[in-house]
């Protein structure tokens, strides 16, 4: 019954800047950023956290992320003013 | 560009602090970094009767689209199935202390309707509101001072800054009150939102809009219905979090009594949301130089159950005031903005934390345990049973007692340690443990059996 998560999250138009960053200097690929995105922009590869490059397509904005990280790897922002997740019904 | 109040976020918080400072003759502006309010909106469970009684002005005027008056909360107990093994329901207690409390438990709404209608009031007092706006820094003086704000295109604004930005602070960061909260101090949430037709809820739902549903399969979930949808979401600690809270989630839409529950409210999913909800014993410090912190950016929300829209509406009250009498003492030091912490410290939000610590841990430790929740959902039920006639009750008593005192072990020392001191601490008084009940429905098990005719 539960259509895929993608579908129902909407964003308004508009270049959002990158506002996710990902220092790999400093990853210890502890993995919390996999298991923390709810929506699984994360993955592994040579041993470090990389972003979905496309994540500002689904990214929610909920800084969880930057929240887990205690390596300081991940740089997050907001995106630009007037772009980004919309949540009609929140 | 010279303001008296500088607003960062037009949330609920933003929007009375904004207003606040406006009437009161300051020069305001309040920033919104979506094209309107409500668009970047952290949810929200409802509007609580509070918010009536303590901006009444406001909320006799409120008529949104979305609303449903909630007069009734319902607690499915469920197995480690997702069946439902018990129910408890219950409407606002005669004992509260003012009228709305006595006639309704929540009001439900989408903030992006309320935020927007709430930003009205703050334009209609005269402040300034910019949208589509990032603010990014603090402006700083030659001394270091924080004076002002800095926009994602280096514009400057010098003022009183109140942050209402929420629970990722970009003010509380860069003013240096806090990098960030901690594992234990903010929540992830995430939900998602279902249409249904309006009539249907009001058929099967009605005013007995507040579910809570409670399994070893998921972190306790919230169900809380709207005119013609419903939010259904569940939140963990950073510090708890094992894997991808959207599993426990899915889980529980999934599970027979919710997935029956949708498919008879013909309901679909619309929307689905991620933000974070600081959930803390005690805030943290909430003002710097020239700075305020309100709403979730200072962390307020309540201890018990997460709600935070009256404690940001609260607290951007209180600040907007404290900026008044900056402005009128012509003094932004850290005194005269901690003359804000001191009134929200003694003030109905600073009761909120008076057993912040014990309602914490309650919740991290029963609720939200998916390990132990499932034995208690059973206890409770078991209890129930008590007043059934399947078997006898005698019998029934003492199979209870007998498997109270086996489960007993990993359930009590739970209440023990953190429901208990909250009594005490309501009670004002010792409680120091709670073996005095268990000792009792130990010696309440019968040694032997007695017939009491012979």
């Amino acid at each position: 019954m539960l259509v895929p998560f993608e579908k129902v999250i909407h964003k308004l138009e508009g270049d959002q800047g990158d506002f996710i960053k990902v220092n790999q200097e400093n990853c210890v690929a502890c993995k919390k950023c996999l298991i923390v995105c709810p929506v699984n922009l994360w993955y592994m590869k040579d041993g470090k956290a990389n972003i979905r490059e496309n994540y500002k397509d689904i990214c929610l904005e909920c800084g969880s992320c930057w929240q887990v990280c205690d390596y300081n790897a991940i740089i997050f922002t907001y995106p630009k003013g007037g772009t980004g997740v919309i949540f009609r019904r929140g | 560009m010279k303001y008296d109040v500088i607003v960062v976020g037009c949330g609920p918080g933003g929007s009375i602090a904004a207003k606040t400072a406006a009437e009161n003759g300051l020069k305001t502006i309040v920033f919104e970094r979506g094209q309107n309010p409500g668009e970047k909106n952290a949810s929200g469970v409802g509007l609580t009767p509070k918010i009536w009684r303590d901006f009444p002005e406001i909320m006799k005027e409120m008529n949104l689209p979305s609303q449903r008056v909630a007069r009734r909360c319902t607690a499915h107990l469920c197995d480690e199935k997702g069946e439902i093994i018990a129910e408890l329901s219950w409407t606002p207690s005669k004992l509260n202390t003012y009228k709305e409390a006595r006639e309704f438990m929540t009001v439900m709404v989408y903030r992006h309707q309320y935020d927007k209608w709430l930003s009205t009031f703050a334009v209609n007092a005269g402040a300034e509101l910019k949208t589509s706006t990032l603010i990014t820094d603090v402006l700083r003086d030659d001394k270091g001072r924080v004076i002002g704000v800095v926009d994602e295109k280096g514009n400057k604004y010098e003022g009183i800054v109140i942050a209402a930005d929420g629970a990722l602070s970009v003010i509380a960061n860069k003013a240096g009150i806090r990098p960030k909260f901690g594992p234990y101090e903010t929540t992830l949430v995430v939900n998602y939102d279902f249409e249904a037709p309006a009539d249907k809820i009001d058929d099967i739902i009605g005013d007995n809009a507040l579910h809570t549903w409670f399994s070893p399969l998921y972190p306790a979930v919230y169900h809380f219905f709207k005119k013609d949808g419903f939010h259904i979401g569940l939140g963990q600690w950073f510090g708890a979090i094992k894997k991808n809270l959207r599993t426990y989630l899915e889980a529980c839409i999934k599970s027979p009594p919710v997935a029956k529950l949708i498919k008879q409210l013909n309901a679909k999913p619309r929307e689905f949301h991620a933000h974070q909800l600081p959930w803390l014993q005690y805030p943290g410090k909430t003002y710097a130089y020239n700075v305020m912190l309100v709403g979730d950016a200072a962390g307020f929300p309540c201890p018990l159950e997460a709600e935070g829209i009256w404690h940001a509406m609260y607290s951007g009250r209180l600040a907007a005031l404290n900026a008044k009498d900056a402005i009128d003492n012509n003094d932004v030091s850290e005194e005269q903005m901690k003359k804000y912490e001191d009134a929200w410290v003694n003030s109905p939000l600073g009761e909120e934390f008076s057993a912040g610590k014990e309602f914490q841990e309650f919740w991290a430790g029963l609720p939200f345990n998916t390990e132990k929740i499932g034995e208690f959902n059973e206890i409770v039920n078991d209890s129930l049973n008590l007043f059934t006639g399947a078997t006898s009750h005698l019998e029934m008593s003492q199979l209870f007692l007998k498997n109270l005192r086996e489960k007993g072990p990993s359930i009590l020392p739970l209440f023990r340690k953190y429901l208990m001191p909250y009594i005490a601490r309501v009670l004002e008084e010792e409680l120091s443990d709670f073996a005095p009940l268990t000792n009792v429905l130990e010696k309440m098990l019968p040694k032997k059996k007695v017939r009491r005719r012979n």
